[in-house]
C-alpha cells in the first residue's frame, strides 16, 4: 500500500514538474530560441504586453528634442541606440577581435585606483563608464581599443587551443587625458530566464556559501550582499558579472542610464559628470526619459521569455558529457538545480525547481581573469557563477558571440581553460582527461 | 639613416591618424537594429576610414528635423520612406548623385523607384502580401489565397489580421493600391468587407505574422521581409504575393548641406553594390534587393524585377492622400468595428438559405452597407490637405478631426440602418 502511494506521489511530482516546464520553457530551436514567450503568457499577454516589451527593448532611441517624444532621450552619452545591439536575439555579445575593429556589443567600465580591495570610485571625469557615443554638440568620451596577447595550451591527447588575453587602451579622449584609471571590458550578457533568478530562494543561495572554505574542497563562494538606499537593509546581488544588482528593474534601469543615457525614476540623473558641462547642458528628453510604463513593459519582457529546454539529454554522449561535468567539479558552483521561492511573484514562478547552472554567489577566478578593478563589493578578480542555460544557443542566435565577461574566448572550451582561482582544478581536470570525455563535456553543454 | 628615419615617422603618423582619425560619417536612418547592425558592420569592415554615425529618427521627425534651416549634421538619409524623399528634394536638401549605376534598373514594371533626376536612389523594395500557415489553413478548409478579394468570403471571418493605417504605417500604401487597382468605391467596400471578416491590429509592437502564429488569425497582411525574416528565423509559415501588389522602396540620398560628400558617396556605392545588396539576404532582414544579380543567391526569394507579380502604383497619389485614408479608414471600419462585423456576418448567414424574396431584401442590405459617402478627393481637395497637414496645425487638425467625425456619424447611420433591416428579416423569416 504504501509503495502505491508513494508510486503515485512520484507521478504527481513527475507530472508537476512536466507542467511547470511546459510553463517556462521553449523547445524553439531557431534563431528566436532565446527571445519566445513563456507558455504561461496567454494570447493576448503574448500578442500585448510581452510585444509592447519586445518593442521598447527593440527600439532604436532618438536624440532630444523630436516630435516623437516617447521614444527621445538618448544620450548625451551613451554606448549604443538599442538594448538590442549589445544582446542580439536576446544572446550574448562579443568582442573585437582587434584594435581597430569597434565594440559593437561591449563596452568598458572605469574607475580610479583606490586602497579598498572591494570598492573603487568612478573616474572624476569619465565617470563608471566610458561611452562611445554623444549627440551633436556634446564630446563623446573616447574609445576604446582592444588588443591581444595569444598563448597556447596543450590538452590531453595532443590537442592544442589557442587563447588570447585582453588588455584595454583608451585612446582618442574627450575631455582630457585618462590618466591612471582602472578598466573593465563586458559584452552584453545573454538574458535567459532573469524573472526566475530574481525570485530564487534567498536560504538556497544562502546555504551554498562557504566563504572560509571550510569544508576544503576548493571552493569558497560568497553572497554579494548589496545595501538597499531606500531601506538600508542588505539584499543579495544577483544580476551582472559582479552579482552586484538585487532586482530585474534596477538591472534594466541602470542599462537604460549608463548604457543608453536614458533617465528613469530609478536612476533621474543623466550619465554626465561634474566636469561634462555640455552634456549638463543637452537636451533632456523628459524627466525621466523612460516613463514607468515603459520600463514595466522592458521588465515584463525580460521578465516572461522562455528558458530553452534542454536538448539530447538522452544522448549518450550528452549523458557521459553531464556525468564529466560532475566529476570535474563543474557542479560546486554551476549548480544544476535551485528552487525558487515559494512567494515568488507571479504565483506561476512560485517553488518551481529550476536549472541555471549558477549559485549566484562570488567566486576568486584567479590572476587571469582578474581585471583588477574592484566593482560594488566583489574584487577583480570575483566574478558571479555565469548561468549557463541556453549557452548551447548562442550560436545559433547570434552571428558571433564571445564567452567571459569580456568575450576573450570564443569557444567554451576556450571559457573553460580561462578558469583560475577556485576554478583551477576544473580546469585542470579537462585539460588531463581524455579528449572523449573533453567532447562529451562540451557536448553536454551545447544541449543546455 | 635619417632619411629613413623620417620616412617612418611621417608614415608612423599617417598610420596613427588614419586610425585615430577616421572620417565620421553622419546617416540619419529609420530601420531597425537589425538592418543597421548588418549594415555598417560590412560597411565598417570594408571601409576603416569612415565611421558611420548613425542617427535615429522616424521619417516624419527627420523631415522635419532636416527641413529646419540649423538642422542637425547629417550626411546621408537612409530609410524606407518615399515622402521623405520627395520633399527632401522638392525643398533643395539633396544633392545629385554621380554614382554609376550599372546593374540598377531604374523602374519596376511601369514605375520608376529611383528619382529620374537622381537625387536619391533606391536600396531595397518591400512588396504586400499575405502570410499564413499552410497546415493550419489545411486544417481550417481554407484555399490558399491567391488575390486580396479571395478574403471577402464568409469562411474569412475572424481569421484574418489586418493592420489599422492610422496607427500602423505599412498599411498606409497596403490600404491604397487596393483603391488604386480596383477604383474607390469598390476598393473601400472590399476593404469593408475584408475588414468584417478580421482582427484590426492597431499599434502595441505585435506584428500581424504572430497574431497567425499566435493562433488568433489564419492569414495576416504584411509585407514580404515581415514573413520572411521570420521564416528565415523558425516560423512555419508561408508568404504569398496576390495577384496584383505594390512595392514600396526604400531609398538613399546625400544632403546637398553635407559636409563628408565623398565619404557619404562611398556608403551609397556600398549600399546599392553587389556585397551591400547581398547583405540584405541576412536572416534577420531578408529584404528584395534592388541589383536582380543578387536574386542568383537566394533561389526561393521572388523576383519582382523579373515580372511574375503585377505591380501597378502610384506613389504620388497614395502619399498625397495616404492620411486622409487612415481618417476614412477609422470613420467606416474602426470606430465601428463591431457593427460593420455583426451586419456582415448576418448577412452571411441569412445568404445561405434565402429564397428569392429574402435575396432582393439582402441585396438591399448590402446596398445600404456599401453606400460610400466620400468621393475619391482630387488633390487640392481642402479637407485632403488639412488632413496631410493636421499634425502641423491646430486648425488643420480640427477641420480634418470634424471631417472623420461627420462621416463616422453617417457610417454608423448606415450600419444601425443595414442592422435594424436584417433584424426584421431574421424576424420574418
Amino acid at each position: 500500500m504504501m509503495r502505491l502511494f508513494a508510486l503515485i506521489f512520484i507521478g504527481i511530482v513527475l507530472s508537476a514538474k512536466v507542467y511547470a516546464e511546459d510553463l517556462l520553457e521553449t523547445t524553439e530551436l531557431s534563431r528566436r530560441a532565446l527571445s519566445m514567450p513563456m507558455p504561461l503568457l496567454d494570447s493576448e499577454q503574448k500578442l500585448g504586453q510581452f510585444a509592447a516589451g519586445r518593442s521598447l527593448f527593440n527600439q532604436m532611441w532618438v536624440i532630444a528634442p523630436s516630435s516623437d517624444e516617447d521614444i527621445d532621450g538618448l544620450g548625451p552619452l551613451y554606448n549604443s541606440i538599442s538594448c538590442l545591439a549589445c544582446h542580439s536575439g536576446n544572446g550574448r555579445g562579443h568582442a573585437p577581435d582587434g584594435p581597430t575593429e569597434k565594440m559593437r556589443s561591449m563596452l568598458v567600465r572605469l574607475s580610479i585606483p583606490g586602497e579598498n580591495p572591494f570598492h573603487s570610485e568612478p573616474h572624476l571625469v569619465y565617470g563608471g563608464q566610458l561611452q562611445e557615443f554623444a549627440v551633436p554638440g556634446v564630446p563623446a568620451e573616447g574609445r576604446a581599443e582592444i588588443h591581444y596577447e595569444y598563448s597556447t595550451i596543450a590538452l590531453s591527447e595532443g590537442e592544442t587551443v589557442t587563447l588570447r588575453k585582453p588588455s584595454i587602451k583608451l585612446v582618442n579622449p574627450g575631455y582630457g587625458e585618462f590618466g591612471e584609471v582602472l578598466t573593465s571590458a563586458r559584452i552584453g550578457p545573454a538574458l535567459v530566464g532573469m524573472g526566475l533568478v530574481e525570485m530564487i530562494d534567498k536560504q538556497e543561495i544562502l546555504s551554498w556559501q562557504d566563504a572560509d572554505d571550510a569544508n576544503a574542497d576548493g571552493i569558497s563562494g560568497r553572497v554579494n550582499w548589496i545595501i538597499d538606499d531606500a531601506t538600508l537593509t542588505r539584499k543579495i546581488g544577483r544580476f551582472g558579472y559582479k552579482a552586484s544588482i538585487v532586482s530585474l528593474n534596477e538591472q534594466i534601469a541602470s542599462a537604460f542610464q549608463a548604457d543608453l543615457g536614458l533617465t528613469s525614476a530609478l536612476f533621474p540623473e543623466e550619465n554626465c559628470s561634474d566636469v561634462q558641462l555640455a552634456c549638463q547642458q543637452a537636451v533632456s528628453g523628459g524627466k525621466p526619459e523612460l516613463t514607468a510604463e515603459q520600463l514595466q513593459a522592458v521588465s515584463f519582457y525580460l521578465q516572461f521569455l522562455a528558458v530553452p529546454a534542454p536538448r539530447d539529454q538522452s544522448k549518450p554522449e550528452v549523458i557521459r558529457g553531464r556525468a564529466v561535468f560532475d566529476e570535474a567539479g563543474c557542479t560546486a558552483c554551476h549548480r544544476p538545480q535551485i528552487k525558487t521561492s515559494s512567494t515568488a511573484k507571479p504565483a506561476a514562478f512560485a517553488n518551481r525547481l529550476i536549472a541555471p547552472y549558477s549559485d549566484y554567489l562570488l567566486h576568486d577566478m584567479g590572476e587571469e581573469l582578474s581585471d583588477h578593478r574592484p566593482d560594488s563589493g566583489a574584487t577583480g578578480a570575483e566574478w558571479r557563477t555565469a548561468p549557463l542555460w541556453g549557452i548551447g544557443l548562442a550560436e545559433k542566435v547570434g552571428d558571433r558571440v564571445g564567452y567571459l565577461h569580456d568575450g576573450r574566448a570564443t569557444t567554451l572550451l576556450e571559457a573553460i581553460l580561462w578558469h583560475g582561482g577556485e576554478g583551477q582544478k576544473s580546469r585542470d581536470g579537462v585539460i588531463n582527461m581524455p579528449k572523449a570525455d573533453r567532447d562529451a563535456l562540451l557536448q553536454f553543454l551545447k544541449s543546455l | 639613416m635619417m632619411k629613413s628615419l623620417l620616412t617612418c615617422t611621417l608614415a608612423c603618423l599617417l598610420l596613427f591618424s588614419g586610425v585615430a582619425k577616421a572620417v565620421t560619417l553622419n546617416v540619419m536612418t529609420s530601420y531597425p537594429q537589425p538592418v543597421v547592425m548588418v549594415m555598417q558592420q560590412a560597411f565598417e569592415e570594408a571601409h576603416p576610414d569612415i565611421e558611420l554615425n548613425i542617427l535615429w529618427r522616424r521619417p516624419h521627425d527627420a523631415l522635419s528635423v532636416l527641413l529646419q534651416e540649423e538642422s542637425e549634421n547629417v550626411d546621408v538619409i537612409w530609410m524606407p520612406s518615399v515622402r521623405t524623399f520627395l520633399s527632401l528634394k522638392a525643398h533643395g536638401k539633396l544633392a545629385q548623385f554621380k554614382q554609376n549605376r550599372t546593374g540598377l534598373p531604374v523602374l519596376l514594371g511601369d514605375t520608376a523607384i529611383s528619382d529620374p533626376q537622381g537625387y536619391f536612389i533606391a536600396t531595397e523594395i518591400a512588396g504586400y502580401g499575405l502570410f499564413f500557415e499552410p497546415e493550419k489553413l489545411k486544417q481550417a478548409g481554407l484555399a490558399v489565397p491567391n488575390q486580396w478579394q479571395d478574403l471577402l468570403a464568409a469562411e474569412w471571418q475572424d481569421n484574418i489580421a489586418l493592420p489599422i493605417p492610422s496607427e500602423v504605417s505599412f498599411a498606409h500604401m497596403l490600404i491604397d493600391q487596393l483603391l488604386q487597382a480596383e477604383g474607390w468605391q469598390t476598393g473601400w467596400n472590399q476593404w469593408q468587407q475584408i475588414a468584417a471578416n478580421s482582427h484590426l491590429m492597431g499599434r502595441g509592437g505585435m506584428f500581424t505574422t504572430e497574431a497567425v502564429l499566435a493562433g488568433q488569425a489564419k492569414v495576416a497582411f504584411t509585407m514580404d521581409f515581415f514573413a520572411a525574416s521570420s521564416i528565415a528565423n523558425g516560423a512555419n509559415g508561408k508568404f504569398i504575393y496576390p495577384k496584383q501588389t505594390a512595392f514600396n522602396p526604400a531609398h538613399v540620398g546625400i544632403l546637398s548641406a553635407a559636409t563628408q560628400p565623398e565619404a557619404a558617396n562611398t556608403f551609397v556605392d556600398f549600399i546599392v553594390s553587389e556585397q551591400g545588396q547581398s547583405l540584405l539576404l541576412h536572416p534577420d532582414l531578408r529584404k528584395l534587393p534592388v541589383r536582380p544579380s543578387v536574386y542568383s543567391q537566394a533561389p526561393k526569394m521572388q523576383n519582382p524585377f523579373a515580372g511574375y507579380i503585377r505591380h501597378q502604383y502610384d506613389y504620388q497619389t497614395g502619399l498625397q492622400r495616404r492620411e486622409y485614408n487612415a481618417v476614412v479608414f477609422d470613420a467606416a471600419i474602426t470606430l465601428h468595428h463591431d457593427k460593420l462585423k455583426q451586419a456582415w456576418q448576418q448577412w452571411h448567414q441569412l445568404q445561405q438559405n434565402a429564397d428569392a424574396d429574402q435575396q432582393a431584401a439582402l441585396a438591399e442590405i448590402k446596398t445600404v452597407l456599401q453606400q460610400w459617402p466620400v468621393e475619391e478627393p482630387a488633390m487640392d481637395n481642402d479637407v485632403l490637405q488639412d488632413c496631410a497637414q493636421r499634425h502641423d496645425d491646430v486648425k488643420k487638425q480640427q477641420n480634418c478631426e470634424a471631417f472623420k467625425s461627420e462621416l463616422a456619424q453617417s457610417f454608423e447611420r448606415q450600419y444601425d440602418k443595414a442592422l435594424n433591416m436584417l433584424a426584421q428579416l431574421t424576424t420574418k423569416s
